[in-house]
């Protein structure tokens, strides 16, 4: 079953699929071709602009998540989630079987990034002082990739109920922290949340750090 | 502006006849006194400071502002006044105090800004004496996108005019004022990788940790270097300077500028109160403590987010009660 529903979900997203493997593929590219001079006193500011384009990498893993996230909900959405619940298989095995085939679809563009990131470093001639991290690079993309897709796979998967509380919470929470902005301006209730969100051990936290392609 | 330049003509006027036989020297000295201050006054109309009111002081220091940027000024003076002792002490480019004007040209409630994107402050500075009506200008956009810089850009300038007074054999080494508008961290970290990245047998063996190549490749000592050699460039160069006042404490600026005669080495030494070769080897330890020394990836990192990962998976296991 899980075969069948790839299959399914690659016929749904393959265009998509494709074009983020081609984005991904060109990014560590045009990152270090935008850059590179190969001179000594230019090197601390291509380090200074790759740290630059450091940020795309996560940016990517986000744009690659929200797509296929949703992509791979778009039938059943349409559909009301008919198709699934006339299925002879629990909920849980089905939102499962559709997790699995979407980390599946992952893969092509972790791989496309893994080769661009090869192919850009293995066509400069490295300076003493350098390092070079093609793979530790991919393998960070790739968990922030598979963290981003789970939440927004979670938010597709969710019902138009679950949904509908989740933003009158969020209007809540805004409206709650402008009061307090007026009230108290010192104190900043998302930026709050952003920060805790955002640093270890919060969900997002493996989006931060370093993004080098090519370092110190 | 106006006021001290009133104040002065009726001044002039009160003078009694006695006093109007004295010597032509005390007359030359407050005609030339006048001027200045007329040609300040002629300035500052011109440029419509009219606006501008004094909001803070702090020991020689002065601040004045635009409506709008005047509570923002007043703090910025204080974080000035810091950085200003941290780098330079109680040095100043005129002995007779420094003034600071932040001039808004255009509205600058949010709303205005918003709608118009006219957000433009000019920074002024001059010395109190009059003397000269104005050191510097500078149109900036920075204080108000980030209200913070402020004080950096307010660093930077006060460099810019307190840098040329410094001792000749460090202005021949230096030539520009070393780059304090830059945040600390991004200087030293840009220095570092100026370190690391360096080419050049003399350069390679300051980063392997030979301090008399760290002096060649710095200008400090030894035959002026070719360019294979890999001489180190004034961006490190001035975060040497930097690193020697900051280590040298408050009194390290006029230790580098003392009036007796000293080189280059012997100066920056005695502004860090070490001996040359111990700030040597500080300042390289330091920047190179600043490299990176863990992979992009740990497994800390790893386990983060898989844990996380299946946490959402399991949530959306629960929000998916479709009916």
């Amino acid at each position: 079953m899980l075969t069948a529903m790839i299959r399914i979900q690659w016929k749904g997203c393959r265009h998509l699929v494709t074009a983020l493997a081609v984005a991904a593929f060109g990014l560590p590219i045009a990152s270090v071709a935008a850059g590179w001079h190969a001179s000594a006193t230019s090197l601390p500011r291509f380090l200074s602009e790759l740290e630059l384009w450091g940020l795309l990498y996560p940016g990517l893993a986000a744009v690659a998540a929200l797509a296929l996230g949703t992509a791979i909900w778009a039938s059943d959405r349409r559909g009301h989630h008919v198709y699934a619940l006339l299925l002879p298989v629990a909920r849980w095995r089905y939102v499962l079987l559709r997790f699995a085939a979407g980390l599946v679809l992952l893969v092509p563009v972790i791989l496309a990034l893994w080769a661009g990131a090869v192919a850009a470093t293995a066509a400069i001639d490295l300076p003493p002082g350098l390092r070079i991290f093609p793979h530790a690079l991919t393998v960070k993309f790739g968990l922030a990739l598979l963290l981003l897709f789970s939440a927004c796979f979670a938010a597709a998967a969710a019902s138009g109920r679950t949904l509908g509380i989740a933003v009158r919470l969020l209007g809540l929470f805004l409206a709650v922290h402008v009061a307090v902005i007026l009230l108290r301006p010192g104190v900043n209730l998302v930026w709050m949340l952003v920060s805790a969100l955002a640093s270890w051990p919060g969900p997002f936290a493996p989006l931060g750090g370093r993004w080098m392609l090519i370092d110190v | 502006m106006s006021r001290r330049s009133a104040a002065t003509l009726l001044m002039l006027a009160a003078v009694p006849p006695a006093a109007r036989a004295q010597s032509a020297s005390p007359w030359a000295d407050s005609a030339r006194r006048l001027s200045s201050e007329l040609a300040a006054l002629k300035d500052s109309l011109l440029r419509r400071d009219s606006a501008v009111i004094e909001v803070a002081r702090r020991g020689d220091l002065v601040i004045s502002a635009s409506p709008g940027l005047q509570a923002e000024a007043a703090r910025a003076l204080d974080r000035f006044a810091a950085e200003r002792a941290r780098w330079f002490g109680s040095a100043t480019p005129s002995p007779e105090g420094f003034r600071i004007v932040i001039r808004s040209t255009a509205e600058l409630t949010w709303r205005a800004a918003f709608l118009t994107g006219a957000r433009e402050v000019v920074l002024s500075g001059l010395p109190d004496s009059g003397r000269a009506p104005r050191g510097f200008s500078n149109r900036s956009w920075e204080p108000l996108a980030h209200p913070a810089g402020l004080d950096r850009v307010l660093l930077e300038q006060f460099a810019e005019l307190l840098y040329p007074t410094t001792a000749s054999a460090i202005r021949s080494w230096l030539p520009g004022a070393p780059p304090l508008a830059m945040p600390d961290i991004e200087r030293r970290r840009e220095a570092m990788r100026a370190l690391v990245t360096a080419s050049g047998a003399v350069a390679r063996r300051c980063a392997a940790g030979e301090l008399g190549s760290c002096a060649a490749a710095l200008g400090l000592r030894g035959p002026r270097l070719h360019e294979g050699d890999g001489p180190y460039g004034t961006f490190l160069r001035a975060d040497f300077l930097l690193f020697a006042l900051e280590s040298g404490g408050p009194r390290a600026w006029a230790r580098l500028n003392d009036p007796a005669p000293a080189d280059l080495a012997d100066r920056l030494a005695a502004a860090a109160r070490m001996p040359g070769d111990s700030l040597l080897a500080q300042w390289r330890r330091g920047l190179l403590s600043l490299q990176p020394a863990e992979a992009p990836v740990r497994t800390g990192g790893v386990l983060l987010a898989l844990g996380w990962s299946a946490a959402i998976l399991l949530g959306a296991l629960g929000l998916s009660r479709w009916t």
